[in-house]
């Protein structure tokens, strides 16, 4: 599992009220990562946060990850 | 009741029970908490510690009964240009605030420690807690980029924290975070422009667009400027071009200049209205002033090239 799947799920469980429920898949195409997020269906508003907050606060911090690393991420939560 | 206990590691016993806490997303109160193993600090080269352990028991009944955090509003999907119109000001002005105290301060200082750790920074975080001064700061090398282009990513550093604190406590706490006193020197300079400006808006009564700013950074501007007497401000545009105005209250005041919103897609506001005679204004437009000194004379030799 990529480093940026690992951030994804420990910051994804500490938000949600149902850890277990937590699903990260990951698809790798060269040099592009995407990142697949579910959660519970009660969790949802949770890491996508209002107006999209959080969802854009995860994605710059992968972001922050992949271009150190000369990679791109994508992430959808689904 | 049924009893369940799990355990947690950490550097420390503190931070092992705060790791727990947040794994387990339950309040201090409602766990009973045993130490395995007080663990011990590593070398200066990073080796030989042990780490903490610690047993987080609880009944598994205290779950029902916990009380839902209030509902909070980001959990609400609401339609974006309702939540313009109606919450821009206040969330320029209250992003999401209430003031960290040093239990939050702490459980911050685990939750964006570990945050770094995932991402691979290196980097050092400290608590700060002095009065008005409080909230944690990372320091290591090389950390432009966590900070990016304005600040962007370290507020997205921050929101997760907090918003991982929040979930934690069981309410919306607010973390600050500050990379390489990044924030402290961006906060004093748009303080320092925003009376700057305020001051020549107070005396020429022309107001003055600034340059686009984050949510948090224009509310800083608002606050830092508030108290002053004659001055008002308020936020116009669309993010990522949303940018302050500061103008005069003073009834002769004149709307800013040179500031064309161009979002993508033309004007959003339309064509500025002329004021038809405003309060203390002329009473309508005169498209030729008359010449304080009469009619001009007439240049020697008339238009045109000399001869």
């Amino acid at each position: 599992m990529s480093k940026e799947s690992e951030l994804l799920e420990h910051v994804a469980r500490a938000l949600v009220d149902d850890p277990s429920g937590v699903v990260v898949k990951e698809e790798q195409d060269g040099d592009f990562l995407k990142l697949h997020l579910q959660v519970a269906e009660a969790d949802v508003g949770k890491v996508i946060g209002r107006g999209g907050r959080i969802a854009k606060a995860i994605r710059a911090l992968l972001k922050v990850m992949a271009t150190r690393d000369g990679t791109k991420v994508n992430l959808e939560i689904d | 009741m049924p009893l369940r206990g799990e355990e947690f590691t950490g550097r420390t016993v503190e931070e092992a029970i705060e790791r727990g806490l947040l794994e387990l997303g339950r309040k201090r109160s409602d766990v009973d908490i045993e130490i395995l193993e007080r663990g011990k600090p590593a070398n200066m080269l990073g080796m030989g510690g042990v780490d903490a352990r610690v047993l987080l028991s609880f009944t598994e009944e205290e779950r029902a009964q916990e009380p839902e955090p209030v509902v909070d509003e980001r959990e609400v999907p609401r339609r974006p240009d309702a939540v313009r119109a109606a919450a821009e000001r206040a969330a320029d002005e209250a992003e999401d605030a209430l003031p960290a105290f040093a239990e939050e301060l702490a459980l911050g200082l685990t939750v964006l420690t570990s945050l770094l750790e995932k991402m691979g920074v290196e980097a050092d975080v400290t608590l700060d807690d002095r009065p008005g001064m409080e909230g944690l700061e990372v320091e290591g090398a090389d950390l432009g980029a966590l900070i990016g282009r304005g600040g962007e990513n370290l507020v997205a550093l921050q929101q997760l924290v907090s918003a991982i604190a929040s979930k934690s406590v069981g309410r919306t706490v607010h973390v600050p975070v500050d990379i390489e006193g990044y924030r402290r020197r961006r906060e004093d300079q748009l303080r320092e422009i925003a009376h700057r400006v305020a001051s020549r808006v107070k005396t020429t009564g022309q107001a003055v667009t600034l340059e686009p700013m984050l949510a948090y950074e224009r509310r800083i501007v608002h606050l830092a400027v508030q108290e002053q007497p004659g001055i008002k401000t308020e936020s116009v545009g669309i993010d990522p071009n949303r940018r302050v105005v500061i103008s005069s209250t003073d009834p002769g005041a004149r709307g800013p200049v040179g500031f064309r919103p161009s979002p993508p897609g033309g004007f959003r506001d339309g064509p500025r209205p002329i004021r038809p005679g405003g309060p203390g204004g002329f009473p309508g437009r005169r498209p030729y002033p008359p010449r304080p000194g009469g009619v001009r004379p007439p240049r020697p030799g008339g238009f045109g090239p000399a001869q």
